[in-house]
């Protein structure tokens, strides 16, 4: 009967404008020859995002660190996130520091919207910070499955 | 004292980069029925993300499921935030008198460089008995 009462009450927030409610995967893809990325997080009834597993950046166009090119859930923070059934946004921060690295740092931001074919499309920020800074911007799309 | 400000100028500029001044956040709802706090800390400088947020909310309104609706919230609550540049949004989450709630602020600058915020807010319970109560208004925000 809770379960019932929950789903009722999951049901009637979708009919309130705002937030898809739902439990499933949520994916974002950046493949334009500038960036390789692909993200994959869960995402709960509440929308809480929970990073998935080892993540790798790969430009040709932004020297990335190589400590910070594949990073797993501990070193990669997701600083920022908003999920409702209009759009996505995802900023993604980690840094790193050793003897041989003085401070690097990656930030990747997404912003992608709902388009009239129900896909999330939109465009991403890359900002690296290291021994050379570089910003490189491009398209993005999001699923939510 | 010149010279004590002098040296605290000299201090925090000395920091490394990656530790970052940290501001105070707040937005307050104050309506007939419903008053709510919202406080958390964030860092400028840096990935800006709200930290040791806390929230108080007292639902009086007539409306409002049964129970009492007078409680705060930790930080365990934010379930989303986005706050970056001039956009202030987050969702608050918690299970309550056996009903779930959400808060849902999302607030703009009101003007380039100013620490106010202006916006909207929607409270939602389900209570345990399927119905559904909401309520939406005007929120104020600060980033200072």
């Amino acid at each position: 009967m809770k379960k019932i009462v929950k789903t009722a009450f999951l049901a009637a927030l979708l009919l309130f404008p705002g937030h898809a409610w739902a439990t499933g995967d949520l994916g974002c893809e950046i493949n334009d020859g500038n960036l390789k990325f692909d993200y994959v997080t869960l995402v709960n009834r509440s929308m809480r995002l929970f990073l998935g597993g080892d993540v790798r950046f790969e430009s040709a166009k932004a020297e990335i660190p190589a400590p910070l090119q594949k990073l797993d859930q501990g070193k990669l923070q997701l600083v920022h996130s908003w999920y409702d059934d209009r759009e996505i946004r995802l900023m993604l921060y980690a840094e790193h520091q050793d003897d041989k690295v003085d401070f690097a740092s990656i930030r990747l931001t997404i912003v992608a919207a709902l388009d009239e074919n129900d896909d999330y499309v939109g465009t991403y920020r890359l900002e690296v910070e290291g021994t050379r800074n570089v910003v490189v911007t491009g398209k993005t799309s999001c699923l939510v499955g | 004292m010149k010279r004590f400000v002098l040296l605290q100028f000299l201090f925090a500029v000395s920091l490394p980069s990656a530790a970052h001044a940290t501001g105070n956040a707040d937005c307050s709802i104050d309506e007939p029925g419903l008053n709510v706090t919202f406080e958390a800390l964030y860092g400028y400088g840096g990935t800006g993300e709200l930290r040791q947020n806390h929230a108080s909310i007292a639902l009086t309104d007539p409306k409002s499921p049964p129970g009492n609706w007078t409680f705060d919230l930790d930080g365990s609550a934010l379930e989303q935030q986005w706050v970056v540049g001039d956009e202030f949004k987050v969702l608050l989450y918690k299970e309550h008198e056996g009903a779930d709630m959400v808060l849902e602020i999302q607030a703009r600058r009101t003007a380039p460089e100013d620490i106010a915020f202006d916006g909207t807010y929607r409270l939602i319970i389900g209570p345990s008995d399927g119905s559904l109560f909401s309520r939406a208004g005007k929120v104020a925000c600060s980033m200072g």
